[in-house]
């Protein structure tokens, strides 16, 4: 070989080299900055991207402010008076329902000069992020079942010393203008076994008529 | 004189009950054989169908999980990884996670609030890894929801296979039954290879590897609470978790029993079964009965709990409230 | 020990010579094993998924007809009792027949627990040190021994007196009659072991009740003797060994013991289930009238009925003294106990499921073409048995050393 081939050589491998290393460290940067640990830390994945634990009404409450949404109630009602009965609204809130049982009013919740909270009893302001105590004004056993966990969610860890138990807030499921919890669509349910005999004709067995209930 | 042979001849002198060998009746014999041999292996053919690797020496040499050292167990796991990978697409993790200290868990279900949608049947099968035909298929699901009549608890007139429109139907209520990990567990007494037994933190599991297929612990059960893998598991890639545990929610071979194990490869690291995170009214409480302050012990001492079928003394750790 | 190994030869040499009609009826046989066998390869590799069975119905076909067998087994010694105990003479030649079929449908009972089995290759799980037998928690690992341990039972018995014909020495009464007396009671308590396997599960009301065990017994023991008339009857004309009547008069007079017995108690059960109607009866109404519109068994256990009835009264009756009465007896006897206890017991256990649901069962071709062929190498099985037995007991067959002293 050439003086100028071997220099050409050489100067080859000294890129190649500087390459590998270059690799090396951005392949190592990456793991650390975006990968998960190459053998399960505790046997739990944190993504549960195959279980649905969206909330029922994901969309409204405190999502609202995650999106960005000042909103500012002040910034209409500083001049609009506050009222305890629902009447015809002129602009917003047209869609509105009061549908909460006994509770027709909408002053027994929401504060009658801030609009941006919520009422107690005795005229103080409940902030919106702590919206549980304004429900738990009159659904006192839920709020204790609540806190307990004995009423609505719980998502993440029952082992407290090694994760968060998650609770839910009452109106990520229950509307606060009609609370009732909606009727769903149920998801499909199981099937006579293909395999065996006696397959009934008709689709499902919860059809008029038939000996189900009762013979 | 009785004589042998149907032609109703005399009595035969001893010497002639044998035939002698002749080579006629020598090669008679011998084409009868070859075609008698020619028989069975055609009745076997068709066993030149199982699977590569499906009859392995080192899994029927393996021993039973309790005698296991942990090096064998880990290389068993290691096996069972690369065969996910090579039957379903994905290489799983796996893992063996073990009872903690002080740990026995417990479920409790409030019936005023299920509504019946069956996404609890639904996330059972994302989670565990059953067998399913299409996305719908939910027979091999762990949980059944019973449609009930309100005014008694009678299983025997409950629907499995409602599909209104919507749930709750005003005149019905809605109980999911599952696994209730007895504590007098018909179905480990049952178990004649010992197969399934339960576990430190209350677990009724199965050593997947053992079970032989007998199926006595599934007419043991009286919550019909035991599937078995009458075939090997249809189940896409996309549809296989990959955070498995050798006792629990590891994909499982045709011709062994399964049953939920409380989701154990999450409830042993601490968190909630999957029935309970997706469960849109929030029906299902989980939780260590020894520790006082759980919500589960909140569920036993402030509500009126009962069991079902108490009466065949099974002494459940699933309990069942009206709120 | 050389001699024992020429015995075996020449049984073996024994085994392929015989008759024209005995070498086809052995060819059929063996045709229809392999084509149960065969079926049973499919099985094995697709897995239980070519049988009825479903996660609700998780015991069919086979589990029926192992339970049958097993009672069939059982009685099949019920001649011992009058032969040893009452040492009713004339009854001693035939007791080994009843002991040779015991050995053949033992086996097929064994058969019929390996077919059933998801993983049959597993089967040393069961057999410390290796396995582990969960005795004596689990019925079905006492079911495990006492069934192996009555076909060893057997197996000595008949190899040890046949052996002893074939040699033309008296047989050492210490070598058999203990074990002849330990199989009277092995006989009743594999029957009822097996019957246990039910009862001992309290969360099917159908089978826990204490009449599932003392049926059992009644049914098997009507059941055993009447195939045992039969083929005696069958070997009185295949082989021209003379069976004598003594023997039939007996086996007919526990039938008909056994079928009072066994109709009793049906009706015990049946007034039990319907008088005050619990919602425990569900799996009776579903055997007897069907349950929410699913009526499959309904035809099969009123024909079962029906048969047991005329089996009853023709056997009470003074007709089945005469010879063809008593076959017809025998007949519809063990059809109608074959129902009774398969379908009868059986599948009504799973239906409904503890949970209400209502799923129904049939076998498929597979699961019918395997319980086929093992009934077939049963019957192979036994005739083989027979084939180079009586040539022993009449004393055609002998050691050529005894002869030629």
């Amino acid at each position: 070989m050439t003086m100028e081939g071997m220099r050409k050589q050489s100067t080859n491998r000294a890129k190649r080299g500087v390459i590998l290393t270059l690799s090396a460290l951005l392949m190592g940067a990456s793991v650390l900055l975006w990968g998960e640990s190459p053998s399960g830390s505790s046997g739990a994945l944190d993504q549960d991207r195959h279980l649905d634990k969206n909330p029922v009404r994901e969309e409204k409450g405190l999502e609202l402010r995650k999106t960005g949404w000042t909103y500012d109630c002040m910034e209409c009602h500083a001049s609009l008076k506050a009222k305890w009965h629902l009447g015809d609204q002129l602009m917003e809130h047209r869609d509105l329902e009061l549908n909460h049982g006994s509770n027709r009013f909408c002053l027994n919740c929401h504060h009658p000069e801030n609009r941006n909270v919520f009422v107690d009893y005795d005229g103080s302001e409940i902030a919106e992020e702590d919206v549980v105590l304004l429900c738990g004004k009159c659904h006192g056993p839920q709020h204790r079942d609540w806190m307990k966990g004995a009423h609505g969610r719980r998502n993440g860890y029952w082992d407290v010393s090694r994760g968060e138990s998650e609770k839910l807030a009452c109106i990520q499921c229950h509307d606060p203008h009609d609370p009732a919890f909606k009727a769903m669509e149920p998801l499909a349910g199981p099937t006579y076994p293909a395999r065996a005999a006696g397959k009934p004709e008709k689709k499902s067995h919860h059809e008029e008529g038939d000996s189900n209930h009762g013979d | 004189m009785a004589t042998e042979g149907k032609s109703g001849q005399e009595s035969r002198p001893v010497e002639d009950v044998l035939q002698p060998m002749t080579r006629r009746t020598f090669l008679r014999g011998s084409a009868a054989s070859l075609v008698g041999m020619a028989g069975v292996v055609a009745a076997l053919k068709p066993l030149l169908e199982l699977e590569a690797g499906e009859l392995s020496m080192e899994e029927l040499l393996q021993r039973h999980y309790k005698k296991l050292e942990v090096e064998d167990l880990h290389r068993i796991m290691k096996n069972l990884e690369g065969k996910c990978k090579r039957e379903y697409g994905i290489r799983p993790q796996m893992q063996d996670l073990k009872p903690g200290e002080g740990v026995e868990f417990a479920y409790a279900l409030n019936l005023s609030a299920c509504i019946g949608c069956r996404k609890c049947a639904h996330a059972c099968l994302a989670e565990n890894n059953q067998s399913r035909e299409d996305a719908n298929d939910i027979n091999m699901s762990y949980i059944r929801v019973l449609e009930m009549d309100k005014g008694a608890i009678n299983v025997e007139e409950s629907d499995h296979y409602y599909d209104s429109a919507t749930v709750p139907q005003k005149d019905k209520y809605y109980m999911p039954v599952q696994c209730h990990q007895c504590r007098n567990a018909p179905c480990v007494k049952a178990c004649p290879v010992e197969a399934t037994w339960q576990e430190n933190d209350g677990v009724v599991v199965v050593d997947y590897n053992w079970c032989i297929g007998c199926r006595y612990c599934m007419a043991a059960c009286p919550y019909d609470a035991r599937r078995f893998n009458y075939k090997k598991p249809t189940l896409e890639s996309t549809q296989v978790n990959p955070n498995q545990n050798y006792l629990s929610n590891r994909v499982r071979p045709k011709g062994v029993v399964e049953k939920c194990t409380f989701c154990l490869q999450r409830t042993r690291a601490g968190r909630l079964p999957a029935c309970l995170e997706v469960c849109p009214t929030g029906a299902r409480i989980f939780g260590n009965i020894l520790d006082p302050d759980s919500e589960i012990n909140h569920i036993l001492q402030n509500k009126r709990v009962y069991v079902l079928k108490e009466d065949v003394g099974t002494n459940p750790r699933f309990y069942y409230f009206f709120d | 020990m050389s001699r024992y190994l020429l015995f075996l030869f020449r049984i073996f040499r024994l085994s392929f010579q015989g008759s024209p009609r005995f070498l086809v009826w052995m060819a059929f046989l063996s045709v229809l094993s392999l084509i149960g066998l065969h079926a049973y390869a499919e099985q094995f590799v697709d897995g239980l998924q070519v049988t009825g069975m479903t996660n609700q119905v998780s015991w069919g076909a086979y589990i029926a007809n192992f339970t049958f067998l097993v009672g069939v087994a059982a009685a099949a010694v019920m001649l011992v009792i009058p032969a040893y105990i009452y040492r009713n003479k004339h009854l001693h030649d035939v007791v080994i027949f009843g002991e040779l079929m015991a050995i053949a449908v033992i086996i097929m009972c064994l058969l019929f627990v390996i077919v059933d089995l998801g993983h049959p290759e597993r089967f040393m799980h069961m057999i410390p040190p290796w396995g582990t037998l969960n005795f004596p928690a689990s019925i079905l690992a006492w079911d495990v021994i006492v069934l192996n341990g009555y076909l060893l039972l057997n197996l000595h018995i008949c190899g040890y007196l046949l052996y002893c014909y074939y040699r033309g020495i008296k047989p050492t009464r210490k070598f058999y009659i203990p074990f002849v007396f330990i199989s009277i009671i092995w006989a009743i308590s594999i029957h009822t072991v097996t019957a246990f396997l039910y009862v001992g599960l309290a969360g099917r009301p159908y089978w826990h009740n204490p009449i599932v065990a003392p049926r059992f017994l009644a049914s098997a023991f009507t059941a055993g003797p009447a195939l045992l008339v039969l083929t005696f009857q069958f070997v009185r004309t295949f082989t021209k060994h003379w069976i004598g009547n003594q023997a039939i008069h007996t086996l007919r007079q526990i039938m008909t013991v056994a079928m009072i017995i066994n109709v009793f108690l049906l009706g015990c059960e049946v007034f039990t289930e319907f008088y005050a109607e619990t919602v425990h009866v569900a799996s009776a109404k579903y055997l007897y009238f069907g349950l929410h519109g699913f009526t499959g068994l309904v035809p099969w256990i009123w024909t079962a009925i029906v048969l047991d009835f005329i089996g009853l009264f023709l056997l009470v009756s003074p007709l089945s003294q005469r010879i063809g009465w008593l076959n017809l007896a025998c007949i519809v006897s063990f059809i109608g106990i074959w129902i009774e206890k398969g379908m009868g017991l059986i599948i009504p256990g799973f239906v409904p499921t503890p949970l209400g649901d209502v799923v129904e069962y049939l076998p498929t071709l597979h699961e019918t073409l395997i319980c086929m062929g093992i009934w077939a190498f049963g019957i192979l099985v036994y005739s083989w048995m027979l084939h180079v037995a009586i040539p022993i007991i009449n004393g055609h067959l002998r050691d050529p050393e005894t002869v030629s002293k």
